[in-house]
């Protein structure tokens, strides 16, 4: 699966807390409330390691 | 007592439902420090158990669970009052106009309803740390946790205020706060349990089920909601290895050892992909919860515990492509998973890496690294009700803290694992 093809290919995880949580508001659709920024980071982050194992499984 | 005694006791009018009610209600009194319970049904308690009474004094039969006191998880609906689902800004949600269906067959067997119980927010975490009605205490030591998202639940049995209770399981939430606490617990074959009236997490794991004090209780009440109280048999026995022999504490790893000579030591086997059986239950998970909940938090998102709606906002942005990957790796898995079970129909595994965490050291250590309890006590339930499995969570008979195993059957042999569990396992539960 290539970069362009990947669903989550917006989710970098190298990414600033900010940067990654506008992502993720972009993507779900609705402004994140300021305190959510550094939960809803770690949380991306967390959801991209296990995408990565199961797509790994399924290539 | 247990739902068995209760019921025979009060069927025979050696006691009455009315007394049975105000014994659980003192007990319920007496253990609010644990937290477990989050509203008591006095009134409505009393009210079933003398329409109980007055069945036995005109000589009719009130049901297999006759005055027999239960609580119910706060994500079933009860008559008049609000469904919370464990969150604070549910309380004064406009009240349920019935009781959920699992509830109305409990009533029609004989059974009296005392107290809603305590739970994760949304039924989303593994320890019961609820922002609103605290955090339940473990009944085996109160510095610790009783397991979630059903802790309210187990902590009630463990602590005897009720014989049993009601829990919901979506990757772990009966199975894990039951063998911290030392209880019994199954999480039905998917969907054989009537759903109707419960708060939904995840629709494609979701499962009510029974936590009790005893295997025959399990089986007396999972036969009134299941509506076939038959025993069946199923075949032989082995122990899964591979992950699910990572990560456990030395006191599990003793505690499987000896259950393994208890067995006669049957065979250890493996299963390819759990690791990715278990992350993509994770994202089936956080895909369908934040879905669900994004019109919610768009409105209120600060109406929510954060610890919960942080996990949900970032579910609530996965793309529906990453859900249809987590389905085609379930027919993978599953299909390995049919092939192992057409020669061991029963698997043997721990249901928690050790014993409850601390409150004060809200962690477990997963390949050395402490991570956080609340998202990774599902470990080793995730994968498994990944394939909607039935599964009876054992406790296991240990010195110390409580430790338990799931106890893993096919598809539909609910009854057959109950007996199963009831009949070669009673030696070391």
């Amino acid at each position: 699966m290539s970069a362009s093809d990947d669903p989550l290919a917006f989710l970098d995880p190298a990414a600033e807390d900010a940067t990654l949580a506008a992502a993720v508001a972009e993507h779900a659709g609705f402004a994140l409330p300021e305190g959510c920024v550094p939960g809803v980071a770690a949380n991306a982050r967390l959801l991209r390691d296990h995408w990565a194992v199961v797509k790994a499984a399924l290539a | 007592m247990t739902a068995w005694d209760i019921a025979a006791a009060v069927r025979a009018g050696t006691t009455s439902a009315r007394a049975e009610a105000e014994a659980a209600l003192a007990r319920i009194a007496a253990g609010a420090d644990l937290l477990a319970v989050t509203r008591v049904l006095a009134e409505r308690a009393l009210a079933e158990a003398d329409a109980v009474d007055a069945q036995v004094a005109r000589g009719e039969d009130p049901g297999p669970l006759a005055g027999v006191p239960y609580g119910v998880k706060d994500l079933f609906d009860v008559a008049g009052l609000s469904t919370t689902a464990g969150a604070g800004a549910r309380e004064h949600a406009p009240a349920a106009a019935a009781d959920a269906e699992a509830i109305r067959r409990l009533r029609a067997a004989g059974a009296v309803l005392v107290c809603t119980l305590n739970m994760d927010e949304y039924a989303y975490g593994f320890v019961t740390d609820n922002a609103r009605w605290g955090i339940t205490r473990n009944p085996r030591d109160p510095a610790r946790f009783a397991g979630g998202s059903s802790g309210g639940s187990a902590a009630a049995v463990a602590a005897g205020l009720v014989s049993f209770a009601l829990g919901s399981d979506t990757n772990g939430s009966i199975r894990i706060p039951s063998s911290l606490c030392g209880v019994w617990g199954i999480k039905p074959t998917h969907e054989s349990l009537p759903l109707a009236g419960v708060f939904p997490f995840v629709e494609t794991l979701d499962d009510i089920g029974v936590m009790a004090g005893s295997a025959a209780d399990l089986a007396l009440v999972d036969g009134v909601l299941r509506g076939d109280a038959g025993v069946a048999e199923t075949g032989p026995v082995a122990i899964l290895g591979g992950w699910f022999a990572r990560h456990l504490s030395p006191e599990m790893q003793d505690a499987m050892a000896a259950l393994a000579r208890r067995l006669g030591d049957p065979p250890v086997v493996e299963i390819a992909g759990v690791e990715a059986a278990r992350s993509a239950a994770f994202l089936l998970t956080a895909y369908e919860g934040g879905h669900f909940h994004a019109p919610m938090l768009a409105r209120e998102a600060m109406g929510y515990d954060p610890a919960t709606r942080d996990r949900l906002i970032a579910g609530a942005a996965l793309p529906n492509a990453v859900h249809a990957a987590a389905l085609a790796y379930r027919a993978v898995f599953a299909a390995r998973m049919a092939a192992l079970q057409a020669r061991w129909p029963v698997l043997i595994a721990p249901t928690v890496p050790g014993p409850a965490p601390l409150i004060a050291d809200p962690t477990i250590p997963i390949d050395g690294v402490p991570r956080p309890a609340r998202a990774n006590l599902g470990l080793f339930t995730q994968p498994i009700s990944f394939l909607g499995l039935p599964v009876v969570a054992m406790p296991l008979a240990v010195p110390g803290l409580p430790l338990g195993v799931q106890v893993i059957g096919r598809r539909g042999d609910d009854r057959a694992l109950l007996a199963w569990a009831a009949r070669e396992m009673r030696d070391v539960a």
